[in-house]
């Protein structure tokens, strides 16, 4: 009941800040101006579907997360009772906010026949699950680049930006690191893993099809939960 | 932090509590016990630790050192802070939707918007607050810490921007809710409201909590003057390179609000009429 309030009021809030609105257009335009040429390939585009929906996740998380002022979130937390609830209702929120852009991604070149073949059942919900994982991973790691750990917004944008790029260029990275340090790449965020199967789906056994998303579910529970833990023991004191 | 459940007859107790940020102690070795009923008022100059002391007495930030207790039996709390952001909603949607966070049941919670609204004499309309003056969002903010009838009130700077009629209102409002049973701890700038409220009057100084008020020399540094003139832009920014600690703040009609220490009074006065300055008015604050 609790967290229902919160998402309500949390909702509110961001509705009305229209901080929503770049992010929203660019991901929506985005979509319906990629599938303009038709047809496509299923899983392929699915798998750029998922890295533009992760793109724009941390975008409005980033925006949900700090979108109270530092009194009022003062008042949220005595109200709610304690920081922790408060930010587990803003993580939510802001993975629920990205749930219709999901569905729109997913179901939107399905319905328009904007693919060379109809995508069957499984291949929807599996891309449905990749593209919820993909979201709820940007959301767990936008979280640490709020205000109360970064008080520079021009830094910490800079930053999540640095940390989205070197998401991506995780294989790269990968090759180019020397092989006594390469295991530093398991630290980074799956997105890259996450496309590569997508890309190559026909050729993955159903196991290796579900290990990016328990891998991307783990690293988010992970990532979520140590983000709680440190901002409980923080509570509002900011870095100077 | 820890929070302890405190066995005495106390709401709150904060016990040799002392705060850091970043190596610079802020507050030190602070001991304060609040009980059911008790007014405090905390007093002290700009940047003392007094917004510091009561985001602490109400849990927003850690102790560096030193406990901080509550009630064994739980206590509920309200919170003002100095300022009350402008959100886009009416004042009545806002305390709808902290009344819900505040688990309090819907009935229950629409009475007591009415009731709140009624006290403080603002009325429910479609207005949202970023039309609200600031004294109307003092209410809204004084409103959103009571709604829960709470143990124990923090109000951080309550009479900030209000003007007479509204601070003198504020007072009596306040009595309202300490007669309602709650405790009020309040940080108050003003010397002339802080003895209006019939509190205990504590004053923090170089980070310490003392009960005493400040000796001579002590308050010689709380002496300030608040000087309302016009000043070129030019010659406000050599004044400002020629006396760092004064603090130049922009008025309506373009006028310009000086605050300066005592220490700098004569030198800066001087300046000031040397390059033919008219003042509008000048003020002495203590504290």
């Amino acid at each position: 009941m609790l967290l229902i309030s919160l998402l309500s009021y949390l909702h509110t809030c961001f509705i009305r800040s229209y901080r929503f609105g770049p992010p929203s257009f660019i991901f929506l335009a985005g979509i319906v101006f990629i599938y303009s040429v038709v047809p496509n390939p299923v899983m392929e585009s699915y798998s750029f579907s998922v890295s533009f929906l992760f793109i724009i996740s941390t975008m409005l998380s980033y925006a949900i997360i700090d979108n109270e002022t530092m009194n009022q979130e003062a008042i949220s937390i005595i109200h709610a009772g304690n920081i922790r609830t408060l930010y587990i209702a803003k993580l939510l929120y802001s993975w629920l906010f990205t749930v219709p852009f999901a569905i729109f991604a997913l179901l939107y070149p399905a319905l328009t026949y904007k693919f060379d073949r109809a995508p069957s059942i499984t291949e929807l919900l599996m891309s449905l699950l990749y593209h919820l994982s993909a979201s709820w991973l940007a959301v767990a790691i936008t979280c640490w680049f709020c205000t109360k750990f970064i008080r520079s917004r021009l830094t910490s944008f800079l930053l999540l930006t640095l940390v989205v790029v070197v998401a991506f260029s995780a294989q790269s990275i990968n090759k180019l690191l020397p092989s006594a340090i390469q295991y530093v790449t398991i630290l980074f965020p799956p997105v890259n893993a996450m496309m590569d199967v997508l890309y190559n789906y026909e050729n993955h056994a159903l196991g290796m099809k579900w290990m990016p998303i328990g891998v991307t579910l783990l690293y988010s529970f992970a990532s979520s939960a140590l983000f709680l833990i440190k901002l409980n023991r923080k509570k509002q004191d900011s870095p100077t | 932090m820890m929070v302890v459940k405190d066995l005495s007859n106390a709401l709150l107790t904060l016990k040799h509590v002392t705060k850091e940020f970043n190596d610079r102690i802020v507050l030190s070795d602070i001991s304060l016990q609040i009980k059911r009923g008790d007014s405090i008022i905390i007093m002290g100059s700009n940047g003392s630790g007094k917004s510091t002391l009561l985001r602490l007495i109400s849990g927003l930030i850690p102790v560096t050192a030193g406990e901080r207790l509550i009630d064994s039996t739980g206590i509920v709390l309200g919170y003002a802070p100095d300022r009350m952001p402008k959100l886009k909603m009416t004042s009545t949607e806002y305390l709808t939707h902290m009344g819900r966070i505040a688990h309090i049941p819907k009935q229950q919670l629409q009475a007591r918007i009415d009731e709140l609204h009624s006290l403080f004499k603002l009325e429910q309309s479609t207005i949202k607050m970023t039309q609200f003056s600031k004294g109307m969002l003092q209410k809204v903010n004084i409103m959103q810490a009571t709604l829960n009838r709470p143990d124990l009130v923090v109000l951080d700077e309550p009479f900030s921007g209000l003007d007479k009629p509204s601070a003198e209102h504020l007072v009596s409002s306040l009595q309202a809710i300490q007669a309602e049973g709650a405790s009020i701890v309040a940080a108050v700038h003003d010397p002339l409201l802080a003895s209006q409220l019939d509190s205990t009057i504590y004053f923090i100084q170089q980070g310490k909590l003392s009960e005493e008020p400040m000796t001579d020399a002590a308050s010689f540094d709380q002496i300030s003057f608040e000087i309302v003139c016009y000043v070129e832009e030019e010659l406000q920014e050599q004044l400002a390179s020629q006396f760092p600690e004064v603090v130049f703040q922009s008025s309506d009609e373009n006028r310009i609000i000086i605050t300066i220490q005592k220490k700098d009074y004569n030198d800066f006065m001087t300046e000031l009429l040397k390059n033919g300055i008219e003042l509008f008015s000048l003020q002495r604050k203590v504290g």
